[in-house]
């Protein structure tokens, strides 16, 4: 073949469409090269061979520990002595979705058939309502509810009345979902018996201290009318006339008898009415004034510390505050006495201070003494009836529960404490805490 | 020779007129205001028979006072005056020895003359 025919227009294409085909396969090999070269080797290869099993191992791993907890969980709703339920939000209130054994047990009923109740079918129509308005505050809030409703139970649920605890949690799900509460029921029946058991026999024990208390109070004066009456009777049957002696202190001794039933009334008073603002300053004020002219003669130092404000308006009774303090200033008066007797260098000293917000929406009167403190054994029961640390014939044990249900009736309370112990200034600080006039917390 | 009773009463108007009738009823008395001043008039080598005391005293009680005296003297006779008898009744008070009764108040005074012989008889 001539060389003049490679010019032919047909070689000439030919030649054309092979250099272009040679051109791209020179482009597609500089761009796949450098993927080739970055390709892993044969060793990462290896490697991930190697790992696979161990990445699928794991997961069935984790997949068997999920259903091990699940069947833990399983076990605990099955097996709890508690009833325990899913509730779920229908469309006319809630409806249990999920029910426990116990649950079952409860109410005497099959799982199927509790299953989609909604709560009036199981309950009472006021423990029902109680039940959906603790159902949707739940939800509404998403915190935990916790509540207790007294219902008249059937055979099932041991007949009577019954008291049922019952709380209720929200359950974390998907928002396209119907919301859902972990509900838990107990019957605290029993428990609330034994409670109010207790509470009797603490009350019993309390009537019995009390009246042996008031009998001994009582015996003491009764005693020296007696003895001084039957003495009077033998004067007269001698011929002679009645001793005056003996009848004046049959009078004096009627006179304590009386005041200790004052007293006694004056603890049992119910809770007062017509309660106002006043100003605690004055009232403490003159209250300190009174007790420093009675017991000028003593050597007390009796001083009062006001606070900034000269006016501090608190709310309650002004004449029962002043003597919730003036019992309290004579108990620290007790004290510091009895303390000096036995060692005469031992200050004597009452200090009243008043302080106002360092509780909000409380003032403070503090009445604090140098009379070495409340002993630990009497600590305890300081503020029950004739617990008393002073000598008999010293004290009936009646002012402090009196100061206390002063200030309980006026919305506030009485607190104390030891301070300063083991110091020459040992003694007790006796707080009435009271609310400020205008103050919206007057329940403390 | 008339009776010796060691009287510890803390209440002087209880105290003022039991001394009286003791006195008439022919007893001697010996007056300590509470349980620690009878217990060192005892120590100071006061003479007695009989030990009348009330419980709840001042210083140190009428319990108390009894054992420490009867630790000295076991036969020791007692009367014990009390406002308020100890729910354990008299049993507690008593250590096996001398004898004792325990008289309720208000007192009845010819009870408590009656007793005092009594109980001085027996010790």
């Amino acid at each position: 073949m001539h060389i003049r025919t490679l010019r032919h227009v047909d070689y000439r294409v030919q030649g054309a469409l092979k250099a272009v085909t040679a051109a791209v396969s020179v482009a597609t090999a500089i761009l796949l090269w450098p993927r080739l070269l970055a390709a892993p080797s044969m060793q990462a290869l290896a490697m991930v061979d190697e790992s696979l099993p161990c990445e699928v191992a794991e997961r069935r791993e984790a997949e068997m520990r999920a259903q091990q907890s699940e069947a833990l969980l399983a076990g605990f709703f099955t097996h709890i002595p508690d009833a325990l339920f899913i509730v779920r939000a229908g469309a006319e209130g809630p409806v249990f979705e999920t029910v426990n054994p116990a649950f079952c047990r409860l109410f005497g009923m099959e799982r199927a058939a509790l299953e989609g109740l909604v709560p009036a079918a199981l309950l009472e129509a006021e423990a029902a309502a109680e039940f959906t308005a603790e159902f949707a505050a739940c939800l509404a809030r998403r915190e935990k509810r916790d509540f207790e409703t007294t219902v008249s139970a059937g055979e099932a649920q041991g007949g009577g009345t019954r008291h049922w605890h019952t709380l209720l949690v929200p359950l974390p799900g998907p928002e396209d979902e119907a919301p859902r509460l972990l509900g838990s029921l107990r019957d605290v029946t029993e428990l609330r018996r034994l409670q109010a058991e207790l509470v009797e026999t603490a009350r019993r024990a309390t009537i019995g201290a009390m009246c042996a208390g008031v009998a001994h109070e009582m015996s003491q004066p009764l005693n020296i009318i007696g003895l001084w009456a039957e003495r009077a009777r033998a004067a007269i049957e001698a011929g002679g006339a009645a001793p005056r002696r003996a009848v004046e202190v049959v009078l004096a001794q009627t006179k304590r008898l009386a005041a200790l039933l004052d007293r006694m009334r004056e603890l049992a008073r119910d809770a007062p009415s017509g309660a106002e603002s006043f100003d605690a300053v004055a009232t403490a004020a003159a209250t300190v004034e009174l007790a420093r002219r009675s017991w000028q003669l003593e050597g007390l130092e009796v001083s009062l510390e006001l606070p900034g404000t000269s006016f501090l308006p608190v709310h309650g009774r002004e004449a029962q505050l002043e003597q919730a303090l003036l019992h309290l200033l004579e108990n620290a008066r007790d004290a510091v006495l009895r303390r000096r007797a036995q060692d005469p260098a031992a200050p004597a000293r009452i200090t009243v201070s008043l302080t106002a917000g360092a509780e909000p929406g409380r003032a403070v009167i503090a009445v604090r003494d140098t009379g070495g403190g409340v002993p630990a054994a009497i600590a305890p029961s300081i503020l029950e009836p004739f617990v008393t640390s002073k000598d008999p014939g010293q004290g009936t044990g009646l002012g402090l529960p009196i100061a206390a249900g002063l200030l309980r009736a006026m919305g506030g309370r009485l607190a104390w404490t030891n301070w300063a112990e083991g110091l020459p200034e040992a003694g007790a600080v006796f707080r009435l805490i009271l609310p400020l006039a205008g103050s919206s917390g007057r329940t403390a | 020779m008339p009776l010796r009773v060691l009287m510890a009463e803390d209440e002087d108007l209880a105290a003022e007129v039991l001394q009286e009738v003791l006195e008439d009823a022919g007893f001697e008395v010996l007056l300590a205001p509470d349980g620690q001043a009878a217990l060192e008039l005892a120590a100071a080598g006061a003479g007695f028979d009989v030990l009348l005391t009330d419980l709840r005293m001042p210083r140190l009680d009428g319990r108390e006072l009894i054992l420490r005296l009867r630790a000295e003297r076991p036969s020791l006779p007692v009367v014990v005056m009390t406002g308020f008898a100890p729910p354990e009744g008299p049993e507690r008070l008593h250590d096996g020895s001398g004898p004792l009764r325990l008289l309720t108040k208000p007192i009845d005074l010819s009870g408590l003359v009656s007793a005092l012989r009594a109980v001085a008889h027996e010790g």
